[in-house]
C-alpha cells in the first residue's frame, strides 16, 4: 500500500509539473538538467530512499536492476560505437582529427599525473581498496567523456548550439576515452584468467582478444538481425534482445559491458546498408532505454544495500577537483591545439568547448567503474555523478552579438 | 536464415559459458526471447501462426537442456512480468462499444457454453474432483487471439468474440473458483477496499497520464509502472499475474487507454513468446509429457470432446445469431494460455495430482497445432498448383 501511495503520489507531481512546463518555459540551469535527463536521476535517488532494498517488495525486482544498467551499458557503448563510420572518418578534414587527438592526449595526459598524484585521498577517502592503475584509467576515460551531441548552455533564454564546433559531426573525444578502455582495461584487470568451455584466455592481451570477439559476434548478429527484416524498425525487438545476451555475457565474464557495445556497434554501423534507417529505430529506443537507465542509477544511490551509498564528507571537494582537473586540462588541450592547427579559430569556442559538460557516456562509465573496481563506499562513484550533473548547470553567458543601428526615418533632402 | 545462425551462435556461447559459472539473467532472458522470436519469424514465414513458434521454442530448449530448471527458476519475476503484459494485451480492446453489442455478446456465450459443459461432464466421468474439473472447465471455452494462422483476417468479429469468450472464462473462473480469503490474506474488511480502491486509483493515474503524455515511448514507460505493480502484487498470493493483469486491461480499454497496447506489435510478440517458450521450456524440463498409456488415451478422448464441443458451439452461434462459419472456425485452436496461467508457475503443474493439468494442456497445445496446419494444408489443395501452366487448347 505504501508503495502504491508513493507512486501516486509520483504521478500527481509528474502530471502538474507536466502541466506547467507546457505552459511555462524552466529555467537555463532546470532546462540543462531536464535535457540530460537528469530528472529521472532524482527521481530514481527519491525511490531507492523511500523503498531501500530491505523492503520485500522492493527485493523484488532487485536483480532487474542491476541487470538493467548492464543493458544501458551496452547501449551507450553500441550508440557511441555507431558514431565510428569509417566513411565519415575519412571524410573529415585530417587537421581537425588531429588537433582533437592531440587534445585529447593532453587531457588525458593531464588527467593521470593528477590521478596518480591523488592516489593516497583515493585510497583513504574515497573507498578504494585496490588497483590503483585500473581505477586511473576509468577516471580518465571519464575525464575525456563529453555530453554530445547536445549543445553548450547559454544564460538567456533556450539553449543555442554553440557557434563553431570544430568536429560537429564525430565525438572524438568520447571515442579516444571508449577505445582506451576497450584497450587497457584488460591489461589492467584484477582477474588476469577466464575459461569458456575449452578456451582459456589468459593475459590482458588474449582478454582483449575476448572482448574483441564478444563485441564482433555481438555485431554481426546484430547485422543479421537487422538484414532479415525489411525495415530495421521490425528488427529491432530481436535486435534489443541480442544485446541482452550480450550485456549479460559481461557482467558474467566481469568484462567491461561498455566496449562490447562499443565494438558491436563500430562492426555494425560499416557493414550494414541501411545506415538512416538503423538510427532512426535506434532512436526511438533510446528514448526509453536512457531513462530507464538514469531512473536505475538513481535507486542505486538512493538505496545501496539499505544503508549508505557514500560519505558527505570528501563528496564535495572531489566533484569540484574533478571539474577542476577535467576543466584545465581540456583548456590546455584545446590551447595547444589552438595555437598549432588554429581549430577552433576563436579564443572564446576554445573555452567554451573547454566548459563542455559531461554526458550520458560519463554516466555510463561511472556505473561501468562501479562493476570493475572494488570499492569499500561509493564515494567516487557519487562523485563521479555529481561532477555530471554539476558541470551540467555550469552555463555560459550568452554571446554578445553586434548591436543594429537605431532605426532612423529618412530625412527628407 | 540469418535468424538461425544468431541461435546458433548465442546457444553456443550460452553453453559453453555456462559450463564453468551459471548464466547470468541477462543471458537467459536474451536467448529466450531470441529462440522464441526467430522460430514465431519462422513460423509465420511458412504461413503458420506465429507464437505456436514460441511454443516450439520451448519444446526445443527444454529438450536440449542448455538451460537448466534451477536458472529457469531465476527467471521467475521476469515470466510474471511477461505474463502481466500478455493479460493486458489480450484484453485490449475490449472497449465499451464492443461489450454493450448484444449480438456479440449472445454470440460468445454460446460459442463459450458447449466446450464448458463437455469438459465439465467429461472430468467428472472420470471421477475427477469438482475443484479440479471446474476450473479447468470454466477456462476450456475462452479463446485468445494468440494462435492464429497469418491469411486469417483479423477484422470483423473474430477479434471481439475471441476477446469476450476469454473475459467470460476469467469472470466466472474468478467468481466460482477464486478462494478470496486466502487471496487477501489476513486483513480486514476496510484494508482490503483501501486495497481495491488503491488499485483502481492506480489504473486511473495510469490512464490521465496515457492521455497527458504525447509521445508513444512515455506511455509505454507509464505501462510498465502498471505492469511492475500488477506483477509485484501476485507475488505472495495464490493466483497467477495473469488474472490480475486481464481485469486491469479490461478497465484501460473501457477507459481508452488502451492504444499504446495495442500499437507495440514488436514489443508485445518479443514478451508474449518469452512467456510461451519459457513456460513450456519448464514443464518439459521437469518431466516427460506423457507419461503413460492412460493418459494418452484420455488426452485422445479429451481432445475429440473439446473439438466437438467447440464445434457445436460454433454452430449454435450461426443458427440462432448468423455469425458465419468463417467468424467461429479460427476460435477453435484458443484457450491455451489461460490454462498456461492457472497454475502459478510449471513446477507445480507437474506436482504428483497435476497429471491431469498437463493431459488438458497438451490437449489445447495439439488442437492449436492442428487447426491452424489443416487450415494452411486446405489452402494449399484449394489452390491448384497447375493452374496458371495447363497447355492451352491451341497447341493441343
Amino acid at each position: 500500500m505504501e508503495l502504491i501511495g508513493y507512486l501516486l503520489l509520483g504521478v500527481i507531481f509528474f502530471i502538474t509539473s507536466t502541466r506547467q512546463f507546457q505552459t511555462r518555459p524552466l529555467l537555463p540551469v532546470l532546462d540543462s538538467l531536464r535535457q540530460g535527463k537528469k530528472a529521472y536521476l532524482v527521481a530514481g535517488i527519491c525511490a531507492g530512499i523511500l523503498f531501500p532494498e530491505m523492503e520485500p517488495l522492493y527485493r523484488a525486482i532487485d536483480t532487474v536492476r542491476y541487470a538493467f544498467l548492464n543493458v544501458g551499458l551496452i547501449w551507450f557503448g553500441l550508440l557511441l560505437g555507431l558514431e565510428c563510420s569509417l566513411r565519415q572518418l575519412r571524410q573529415a578534414p585530417w587537421h581537425i582529427i588531429s588537433g582533437q587527438i592531440a587534445s585529447a592526449g593532453l587531457i588525458a595526459g593531464f588527467a593521470v599525473l593528477s590521478i596518480l598524484a591523488s592516489g593516497p585521498v583515493l585510497f583513504l577517502h574515497l573507498g578504494l581498496m585496490a588497483n590503483l592503475p585500473l581505477a586511473t584509467l576509468l577516471c580518465t576515460c571519464f575525464v575525456l567523456s563529453a555530453r554530445y551531441p547536445e549543445p553548450t548552455l547559454r544564460w538567456r533564454g533556450r539553449p543555442t548550439p554553440p557557434t563553431t564546433d570544430p568536429t560537429p559531426t564525430i565525438p572524438i573525444h568520447n571515442m579516444l576515452a571508449l577505445l582506451l578502455l576497450t584497450f587497457c582495461v584488460p591489461m589492467f584487470s584484477p582477474d588476469l584468467s577466464i575459461t569458456i568451455g575449452s578456451f582459456s584466455f589468459i593475459g590482458g592481451l588474449r582478454l582483449f582478444a575476448l572482448v574483441a570477439g564478444l563485441g564482433f559476434i555481438g555485431g554481426s548478429c546484430l547485422d543479421f538481425a537487422l538484414r532479415a527484416h525489411r525495415k530495421p524498425t521490425d528488427g529491432m525487438a530481436i535486435a534489443c534482445c541480442i544485446l541482452i545476451f550480450f550485456a549479460g555475457m559481461g557482467h558474467t565474464l566481469n568484462l567491461p559491458t561498455l566496449s562490447i557495445g562499443f565494438i558491436a556497434g563500430a562492426w555494425l554501423i560499416n557493414t550494414t546498408v541501411a545506415k538512416r534507417g538503423l538510427l532512426e529505430a535506434l532512436a526511438s529506443v533510446d528514448h526509453a532505454m536512457v531513462p530507464l537507465f538514469y531512473l536505475f542509477v538513481g535507486t542505486l544511490i538512493g538505496g545501496y544495500g539499505g544503508g549508505v551509498f557514500f560519505e558527505w564528507a570528501p563528496l564535495l571537494p572531489l566533484m569540484a577537483l574533478i571539474l577542476i582537473v577535467r576543466g584545465m586540462g581540456r583548456t590546455l588541450g584545446y590551447s595547444v591545439c589552438q595555437y598549432l592547427w588554429r581549430v577552433p579559430e576563436a579564443w572564446r569556442d576554445t573555452l567554451e568547448l573547454s566548459a563542455r559538460p559531461l554526458g550520458n557516456l560519463s554516466v555510463a562509465l561511472s556505473v561501468q567503474t562501479f562493476f570493475l573496481l572494488e570499492l569499500s563506499h561509493n564515494t567516487l562513484i557519487a562523485g563521479l555523478l555529481g561532477s555530471v550533473i554539476l558541470s551540467q548547470i555550469m552555463l555560459f553567458p550568452p554571446q554578445s552579438l553586434p548591436e543594429k543601428p537605431p532605426f532612423l526615418p529618412r530625412q527628407k533632402d | 536464415m540469418r535468424l538461425l545462425v544468431i541461435c546458433l551462435s548465442l546457444g553456443t556461447l550460452l553453453w559453453q559459458t555456462s559450463l564453468e559459472t551459471a548464466p547470468n539473467l541477462l543471458t537467459l532472458i536474451g536467448f529466450i526471447t531470441v529462440t522464441g522470436l526467430t522460430l514465431t519469424r519462422l513460423f509465420r514465414s511458412i504461413g503458420l501462426p506465429g507464437l505456436l513458434g514460441a511454443l516450439v521454442a520451448g519444446l526445443i530448449l527444454g529438450e536440449t537442456h542448455i538451460i537448466s530448471p534451477e536458472d529457469l527458476v531465476e527467471t521467475r519475476h521476469l515470466y510474471d512480468f511477461a505474463l502481466v503484459w500478455t493479460g493486458l494485451f489480450m484484453s485490449a480492446g475490449l472497449t465499451s462499444k464492443t461489450l454493450t453489442n448484444v449480438r456479440l455478446c449472445k454470440g460468445a456465450l454460446c460459442i463459450y457454453i458447449p466446450p464448458l459443459l463437455a469438459t465439465l461432464a467429461f472430468f467428472l466421468s472420470q471421477e475427477t474432483p469438482i475443484s479440479t474439473a471446474l476450473p479447468l472447465a470454466l477456462l476450456a471455452g475462452t479463446s485468445v487471439i494468440l494462435f492464429l494462422p497469418t491469411q486469417s483476417k483479423l477484422r470483423g468479429e473474430i477479434v471481439p468474440l475471441s476477446k469476450l469468450t476469454t473475459l467470460l472464462g476469467v469472470l466466472l473462473w474468478m467468481v466460482l473458483s477464486l478462494d478470496i480469503p486466502s487471496f487477501f490474506g489476513p486483513k480486514s474488511l476496510p484494508d482490503i477496499l483501501i486495497d481495491v480502491a488503491l488499485m483502481v486509483l492506480v489504473l486511473e493515474a495510469t490512464v490521465q497520464v496515457c492521455r497527458i503524455v504525447k509521445t508513444e515511448i512515455s506511455r509505454h514507460i507509464a505501462l510498465f509502472v502498471l505492469v511492475y505493480l500488477l506483477a509485484v502484487a501476485s507475488f505472495d498470493r495464490e493466483i497467477s499475474a495473469f488474472f490480475l493483469a486481464f481485469p486491469a486491461g479490461v478497465f484501460l480499454s473501457f477507459r481508452r487507454a488502451h492504444i499504446p497496447l495495442l500499437h507495440a506489435h514488436s514489443l508485445s510478440d518479443s514478451i508474449v513468446s518469452f512467456a510461451l517458450t519459457s513456460f513450456v521450456l519448464g514443464i518439459f524440463q521437469n518431466s516427460s509429457p506423457i507419461a503413460s498409456y492412460d493418459q494418452t488415451t484420455t488426452l485422445t478422448f479429451y481432445l475429440i470432446v473439446l473439438i466437438a464441443s467447440k464445434i457445436m458451439g460454433g454452430l449454435l452461434a450461426q443458427h440462432f445469431f448468423a455469425f458465419p462459419a468463417k467468424t467461429w472456425l479460427p476460435l477453435l485452436p484458443q484457450g491455451f494460455l489461460l490454462l498456461l496461467c492457472l497454475q502459478m508457475n510449471p513446477t507445480s503443474l507437474l506436482s504428483p495430482d497435476g497429471s491431469l493439468h498437463i493431459t488438458v494442456l497438451l490437449a489445447l497445445m495439439a488442437l492449436a497445432f492442428i487447426y491452424p496446419t489443416s487450415a494452411l494444408l486446405w489452402a494449399k489443395i484449394k489452390k491448384d498448383p497447375l493452374a496458371n501452366h495447363r497447355p492451352s487448347s491451341r497447341v493441343i
